[in-house]
């Protein structure tokens, strides 16, 4: 049935084919989910209705129907190290809905005095036998017949002996480490690759200790953790699951942006003339060589990172976020402000490579710091 | 579960229905158990094992075929045993009774035996225990006691042992006995079988009766048991069937493991014989149809498979008992549904035909039936109604259908054990490429064929990209992406012409079922395979592999050249033709199917299978070599061995050129080759789509925009010849004037075409094609372009050649040379340029008059009347800015341009030239001294075939490989640039810049060899992994290498077939003594020393005709590899040849007598009817008299030079010389119709001939002898 439509499939994929590509370039999308979450976020009360929710998914549907009459769409999203992702989008998808659903109605109740959806459960405990065990038990069963149903049908996707001399075009790392890959872009490998996933760790070590908000336990709420809530989605949604998403569909040969529908040529050529902070001032503005020396070199660098890391909290701390300042107490507040500079460091980078093609804020490649 | 009682507040009671918890635990459970059966069952149905399994049933059909017909030759011999004489039945009753009472006896006495040393045995423990206790007793009391029972022991002890021997003797005796009479009955068996005479032939048919039955027993005895999991291990009835190969690698970078190849686990028959194709053809005809032609076919088939058969049941050794049987075989038809097959005697026709079958209606004989032609026998399956026809016709449908399992078509060359690539050492993926290890058909990436190219470019098109300097009249395409007429601009013609439908891809083939199969199939391991290096082969491009190990370039052993040619020394005394049969062909003929001629041509033969030969890697190859690809095209001769036995460069000397011919003339061949000579070799740099009107240039650096393609084309053109015919001015030797007046151009025309004019032609026309113009001298120009055509087509040893002609095409050669420069050229062509391929024709001065005379006249009227090319300075000057700034050796671009600007005009051109003969490199074919030590300019091939796809650059060319449903993209790719070789500019904007364009010329190829060329560079293959199992050339092969180097080279084969190919001329000469001769048997006719002086300096050895081997101007290297060559393939001792061994004179005792004296009657040489007595004193005076009476000098006159006109035979004087080897003038003696057929030559000595009686006593072979050594020997010395 699909091979009757799909003609007409095409003719309507290769009408909104240019405008999925603009969106789909990283520039545009990156920031389009960061201002979708903000929105989503502002008015979660209003979009979490069902109708929203169920409107939203048929978009999706239909974009993802109509893009299976492309071929290479096709390709990519049924390659079998590909399908969990295909998974996690629409998973994740439904299950944000399903917590932000609960917590506009959680946060519509407590402003009516009445206590969270979750409260209505009858109790707090339940029997580990037979009520835990058993459900662990038919969930054990069934997902290992998924399991085991996904290796017969989705072949492992094996390919050739690895080659030192002859390797894949693009290289991919695998689907859940594409993020980190993808911060690789912007980031000196030693940065992308141990400082940022450290801290990530670190971070999340640190919750228990800086937040000390008792209050959504137990229950959904957005309203009384706006700030933890809001600052995880952007950490979880926008640079980590939205950079995965972007490293396994956009990411092509020669880890060049394809549009969902472009082939993924390796002959393709990107202008990519990427310039340190360090030229930009030295020889953009001052038209002069870059000194010798990497201390007056990188100095402007160093002391906008030094002012980003510095200044940056301490105004945050007089001005915006000065009652969490009082909350959270001086050590607390400088580590909760440490993890966010070096979480939003990452859209910062970001903004910098696709407006001013701006490779390195300090590049000191003497002693390995290129930040 | 029980129900709990309700909750209370401490009591949470349950969360969960707890029925329905259960029935999802059951669901959960069973889902879980469903999938985990799926799983082992998915691990366990493997479409090989299915595979395997229908081979099973279908082995078990066919041997039971096989034993349907020997039954039915065995029903009455079996009959015959049974009722053999009662006399001997009797003796063997009786035998068998006596047997029946000993072997009872025996049984009795086996058993007693076995008691008696069962008791012993446990007797002597008893013995053991009781020595046991005797030794170690604590007290003397229990020593003593046990000290008793040890004796008592002892004694039962010895008493057993008697018994036991007893019982050993008795047991031994019987079975003596029973021996005996066993074979007393065996030969009393043999006796009553032996009076059958033909009872040896029956056991064994017997025998293999048996084995047969076996061998259905074990196949159709398939037990599925075996196969399922987990009990799998024990014996699984299938098995992967695989070879690990010892020298080849497979090549991991990191780690070299042994190569894998699993391909006949699914490829059955592949590697076995008896699944061979002609057994089993793939169209089975519709019988309904009834035509004519496809009974006839079937008819074929089922004889094929018949005489298959016949030939398992009867082994096909070559002598013994069953050899007969298969010669009888004379017949198979299909009489309405029942097979029968026509014996051509030796049966006894007890029955004949019976009635229709009740069952089935089907008419059948029973057994045999005698008819006029012979004896008829058709077999029925035993207790059933069925034929073997219909049970036939059910296999032919099987095998159809399982095409894969066929044996390799080339299994004597490629598979089998004797084969010089066996299985167990070349497997299978070294040749097919692919994933040899892989036992599912998508992963071990099978390829669809490589479809064929139907929808090439119309002629129209061909010649739109052969267009000169017209705008190219384009032809309206229809439609164009379905928008209707279109107007098509060169680019993207040029463009479409190579494009998706117009290059040849790999493409599905066969019904829907069968394409959608492979796609799915396919299309799962497509993704993960996509870097996967060599995809396997498609069937066409398999032989790209051969160049893998063969780096020498593909070498054939030599057909041997007789039949017994292992000549070695010869025989001693006189051979005996028989012996000596040297037609090969003959002794291989099958004596015995080939009688059957009479049979109305219904018998139908299996024809041996053509030796394999990749014929498109050996063109590709030839042209390869031919154009001088290698010219600008480096091919590393440290890996591709035959590259040593290329020419340097390929075209003519350019620095001579300016007193060849004119700067007019040079102007528009560059231009234009093909405008001049069609067929040239020389291609197009210009008129091409990056080139020509439609091009725009933009300039890269010197800022100047949009110049016309063509007319910047033009002063490219230009500046070149210019800067050739200055450099060329400088260093052409003025030749001398000759006076053409002085010449007959009618009688150069003899020379050059005229065959049979035995006074003045020359074989021109083995190299060059010549125009004839005057009537009388036109050979069958039909019949000349015939073989021409069947050239191409020829199965050459070693490789094929191509249909282009060693020299140029004298066409037109009148408007191209100037006369002064041809006469000096025909006079000594190597004095003019010392790496030519001409000879020396030896021509007079008066001849080389006439053929100038005769060659000015071949003019080329529209080439002469085209305007040659004019210059246009300004276009001229910007070309010379471009390459200035390009040139990047002055500071600025203004700086280069004020440089091109101060330039005088006639340097501005020169220096231009001198850029681009360089940018296009002219002198990668062309001598031009000034760039003889420049590297070549294109891109190494040395291991193109294993350049990773995606850095092919496609730019933007519509090849749009990527959309293909599966891609074999090198060969794609080197097919489109073959094809138009600057297509990778398409769409591409860096092609506006004239200096960053493709160069590549083109050289007009046709599909044909475009598809060899493309096959040659796909075989370029890192061959890292199969070093060790590479061809390595013994001494001898490298020599037969060489020496097929300069045979093909100097186009021997033009005019002497040599190893049966060539003989150009030949069909142009009509009288066949007058053929340039046969070279086979070279080696053992001639003395080595001799040819090599010959080939050095070669002399008329037919001075009665004008037609002699020509000077080459080999030097001494050359000459010694040819000798060499020619002995090797006559299997001749080389380099010495020493005198014959039984000469009846040795060197030193050459005047002495061996003969006693004697007289003898010699006719009288005035007067022939008068007799004359002689008295002889020693062989040599009696060799005299019989060389005076057999008049040889009547034929072979004694010196060059008096060689009257009857006189057509080899001179004498050679044979003085040492040109002959002794022993080849005995075979030539001896029968000289045997070694040359057609000669001259009278046979005196053949055997059968009564010989003269006078001469050495009538004996052939001391009167041949005689004749040589008086030849060898005295003759010369005689007559100084």
């Amino acid at each position: 049935m699909f091979e009757t439509i799909r003609p007409h499939l095409y003719e309507i994929k290769e009408t909104i084919r240019p405008i999925v590509t603009f969106l789909a370039a990283p520039e545009i999308l990156v920031p389009l989910v960061a201002i979708g979450l903000a929105l989503i976020l502002k008015y979660y009360r209003v979009v979490t209705k069902p109708v929203y929710a169920i409107g939203a998914s048929l978009v999706a549907l239909a974009f993802f129907v109509v893009s299976l009459s492309d071929a290479h769409f096709t390709d990519i999203i049924t390659k079998p190290d590909n399908v969990p992702i295909v998974l996690l989008v629409g998973s994740l998808g439904f299950f944000f809905w399903l917590s932000l659903r609960r917590a506009a109605i959680n946060d519509e109740r407590s402003e009516n005095n009445l206590p969270p959806l979750e409260a209505n459960y009858r109790r707090e405990t339940v029997l580990v036998w037979p009520d835990l065990v058993m459900i662990e038990f038919i969930c054990l069963l069934a997902l290992s017949a998924l399991l085991v149903l996904w290796s017969i049908e989705l072949r492992a996707p094996l390919e050739e002996p690895a080659s030192a001399a002859l390797t894949p075009n693009p290289s991919k790392a695998p689907w859940y480490f594409l993020g980190l890959q993808e911060m690789l872009v912007y980031y000196d490998p030693w940065y992308a690759g141990v400082v940022l996933p450290t801290l990530i760790v670190v971070g999340l070590v640190a919750i228990p200790y800086v937040d000390t908000n008792p209050r959504g336990n137990g229950y959904f709420t957005l309203k009384e953790r706006k700030f933890a809530i809001t600052t995880f989605l952007y950490g979880f949604l926008v640079f980590w699951v939205t950079l995965i998403i972007i490293g396994t569909f956009l990411r092509g040969a020669n880890w060049n942006f394809f549009g969902p529908y472009d082939h993924w040529d390796p002959h393709l050529q990107r202008p990519l003339m990427n310039v340190n902070i360090s030229e930009i001032v030295w020889v953009g503005m001052l038209k002069t060589a870059l000194p010798e020396h990497w201390l007056p070199r990188e100095i402007f660098g160093i002391l906008l990172v030094g002012a980003y890391m510095t200044i940056g909290p301490a105004l945050l701390a007089a001005t915006i976020l000065r009652k969490l300042f009082k909350d959270l107490g001086f050590i607390r507040f400088s580590v909760v402000a440490m993890l966010m500079l070096f979480m939003f460091s990452l859209p910062i980078k970001m903004l910098g490579r696709w407006l001013f093609n701006l490779k390195y804020i300090v590049y000191i490649p003497e002693y390995f710091v290129n930040l | 579960m029980s129900k709990r009682p309700s909750a209370t507040n401490n009591d949470p009671g349950y969360l969960y229905n707890q029925k329905r918890l259960l029935q999802l635990f059951f669901l959960s459970s069973a889902f879980c158990g469903a999938m985990l059966a799926w799983m082992v069952w998915d691990d366990f149905d493997r479409p090989w094992k299915d595979e395997q399994r229908t081979e099973f049933v279908w082995e078990a059909e066919r041997l039971g075929l096989e034993q349907s017909i020997l039954k039915a030759r065995t029903k009455d011999l079996r009959a015959k045993i049974g009722t053999a004489t009662s006399a001997g039945k009797a003796k063997i009753e009786a035998l068998q009774e006596e047997l029946d009472g000993k072997q009872d006896e025996l049984n009795k006495a086996k058993g007693a035996w076995y008691a008696a040393d069962r008791n012993y045995k446990k007797q002597k423990q008893f013995t053991g225990e009781a020595g046991y206790f005797a030794g170690h007793a604590r007290t003397d009391e229990e020593r003593a006691k046990w000290q008793k029972k040890l004796e008592a022991e002892t004694d039962e002890e010895a008493r057993l042992y008697t018994a036991l021997q007893v019982a050993k003797r008795r047991r031994n005796a019987v079975q003596v006995e029973v021996k005996a009479i066993t074979s007393l009955i065996d030969e009393s068996v043999d006796a009553v079988i032996e009076e059958d005479s033909e009872s040896e032939l029956r056991k064994r048919e017997l025998g293999r009766l048996k084995l047969l039955e076996r061998g259905i027993k074990q196949k159709s005895g398939y037990n599925p048991l075996r196969e399922i999991p987990l009990l799998d291990f024990l014996a699984p009835p299938t098995k992967v069937e695989q070879v690990v190969l010892q020298q080849v690698t497979d090549d991991y970078e990191f780690a070299a493991p042994k190569k894998v190849d699993r391909c006949a686990t699914c490829h059955i028959g592949s590697i076995r014989l008896g699944f061979e194709e002609s057994q089993f053809p793939i169209e089975i005809l519709d019988m309904d149809d009834g035509s004519e032609e496809k009974v006839a076919k079937f008819e074929e088939a089922v004889y094929r498979f018949v005489s298959g058969i016949v030939a398992g049941v009867w082994p096909k050794a070559e002598k013994g008992p069953f050899q007969y049987e298969r010669d009888k075989l004379r017949q198979v038809e299909i009489h309405n549904e029942t097979l029968g097959i026509l014996f051509g005697d030796g049966y006894d026709p007890d029955e004949g035909m019976i009635e229709a079958d009740e069952k089935t209606g089907v008419k059948f004989w029973k057994r045999w039936k005698k008819t006029e032609e012979g004896d008829w026998v058709t077999a029925t399956k035993e207790g059933e109604g069925t034929s073997i026809a219909d049970e036939y016709l059910k296999l032919l449908v099987n095998m159809r259908e399982r095409g894969h399992w066929r044996t390799h078509p080339h299994f004597e060359f490629m598979v089998g054990d004797n084969s010089p690539h066996p299985y167990e050492e070349v497997g299978c993926s070294i040749c097919h490429a692919g994933r040899g290890w892989s036992t599912d058909f998508g992963y071990a990436w099978h390829t669809p064929p490589l479809m064929q190219i139907d929808n090439w470019m119309s002629d129209e098109w061909a010649a739109g990209l052969d267009f000169h300097h017209e705008p190219l009249n384009l032809p309206d395409v229809a439609t164009v992406n379905g928008k209707g007429k279109e107007k098509l601009s060169l680019d993207r013609a040029m463009a479409m012409g190579a494009a998706e439908g117009n290059t040849p891809q790999v493409g599905f083939v066969g019904d829907a079922e069968t394409a959608k199969k492979w796609k799915k199939e396919l299309g799962r391991s497509k993704t993960s395979l996509k870097y996967w290096m060599y995809p396997q082969l498609p069937k066409s491009l398999v032989q790209a592999s051969c160049l893998k190990c063969h780096h020498e370039g593909l070498y054939a052993s030599p057909e041997p050249e007789y039949a017994n040619a292992h000549l070695g020394p010869p025989p001693a005394g006189l051979p005996d033709l028989e012996d000596w049969d040297i037609h090969a062909k003959e002794a291989n003929d099958d004596p015995g199917l080939a009688a059957s001629g009479e049979y109305d041509g219904r018998l139908f033969i299996p024809t041996e299978p053509e030796p394999y030969q990749p014929k498109n890697l050996q063109r590709g190859m030839n042209n390869f070599i031919e154009f001088g690809c290698y010219g600008c095209h480096k091919l590393d001769e440290n890996v591709y061995s035959f590259m040593k036995h290329t020419r340097a460069k390929v075209g003519p000397d350019l620095d001579k050129i300016a007193t060849k011919t004119t700067k007019k003339w040079m102007l528009k061949w560059v231009e234009d080759p093909k405008g001049f000579r069609p067929e040239t070799r020389m291609p197009a740099f210009w008129g091409l789509s990056n080139n020509s009107h439609d091009f725009k240039f933009r300039f890269a650096d010197s800022g100047f925009e949009n110049v016309d393609g063509k007319a910047w084309s033009e002063q490219e053109i230009y500046a070149i010849v210019e800067f050739l015919w200055a450099q060329s001015a400088a260093r052409a030797p003025e030749y001398p004037i000759v006076d053409v007046k002085k010449g007959d151009a009618a009688r150069g025309e003899r020379i050059v075409v005229g065959y049979d004019d035995k006074n003045l032609a020359k074989a021109c026309i083995a190299c060059h094609d010549v125009p004839v113009k005057t009537a009388s001298l036109k050979y069958d120009s039909a019949k000349l372009k015939g073989w021409w055509d069947q050239r191409t087509k020829k199965q050459y040893g070693w490789g094929e050649r191509m249909a282009r002609r060693q020299g140029p095409n004298l066409a037109g050669i009148g408007s191209k040379v100037d006369a002064n420069w041809l006469a000096a050229w025909l006079r000594d062509p190597k004095a003019i340029w010392h790496d030519t391929n001409m000879p020396n024709l030896r021509l007079t001065e008066q001849e080389v008059l006439d053929v100038v005379a005769y060659l000015t006249t071949l003019k080329h009227d529209g080439f002469d009347n085209k305007n040659p090319i004019a210059m246009d300075a300004g276009i001229l000057k910007k070309i010379a800015y471009e390459l200035k700034v390009g040139e990047r050796s002055l500071p600025t671009n203004q700086d280069a341009i004020n440089a091109i600007d101060r330039m005088k005009e006639n340097d501005r051109t020169l220096f231009v030239g001198e850029k681009l003969v360089k940018h296009y490199g002219c002198f990668g074919c062309h001598n031009v001294d000034a760039y003889k030590d420049t590297k070549p300019i294109g891109t190494e091939l040395t291991t193109w075939g294993s350049k990773i796809v995606e850095r092919l650059e496609f730019k933007h060319a519509p090849i749009d490989f990527h959309k293909t449903d599966w891609p074999y993209a090198r060969f794609q790719f080197a097919f489109a640039k073959l094809t138009n070789p600057r297509i990778y500019d398409y769409g591409d904007p860096r092609a506006n810049i004239p200096y960053e364009r493709l160069k590549m010329p083109r050289f007009g190829f046709t599909t044909e060899e475009t598809k060899d060329l493309a096959t040659f560079l796909v075989a370029l293959i890192d061959d890292r992994e199969v070093k060790a199992a590479a061809f390595k050339p013994s001494a001898r092969d490298e020599k037969i290498i060489a020496g097929r180097a300069l045979v093909e080279r100097f186009n021997c084969q033009g005019c002497h077939v040599i190893e049966g190919q060539g003989g150009d001329v030949w069909p142009a000469i009509k009288e066949p003594k007058w053929q340039p001769p046969d070279l086979k048997g070279q080696g053992i006719k001639t003395q080595p020393d001799w040819l090599f002086k010959f080939l050095l300096n070669p002399y008329e050895l037919r001075p009665w005709h004008s037609m002699n081997m020509p000077t080459f101007g080999f030097n001494e290297a050359q000459a010694r590899t040819l000798v060499e060559y020619f002995a090797i393939l006559s299997e001749a001792p080389y380099p010495f040849e020493e005198a014959a061994p039984d000469s009846l004179v040795g060197p030193d005792e050459r005047p002495v007598a061996y003969a006693q004296a004697k007289s003898i009657t010699i006719k009288d040489p005035k007067d022939p009817t008068k007799k004359l007595q002689r008295s002889v004193r020693n062989a040599l005076e009696e060799a005299k008299l019989m060389f005076g009476e057999y008049q040889c000098e009547s034929c072979h006159a004694p010196e060059a030079g008096v060689v009257p006109e009857a006189q057509r035979a080899p001179i004498f004087m050679h044979t003085r010389d040492g040109r002959l080897r002794p022993d080849w003038m005995r075979l030539w003696l001896y029968g000289p119709g045997k070694l040359q057929a057609g000669t001259a030559m009278p046979g005196f000595f053949n055997k059968g001939l009564p010989q003269d009686k006078q001469y050495f006593d009538g004996d052939a072979g001391k009167q041949i002898r005689a004749l040589i050594d008086y030849l060898t020997y005295h003759y010369g010395n005689e007559k100084r």
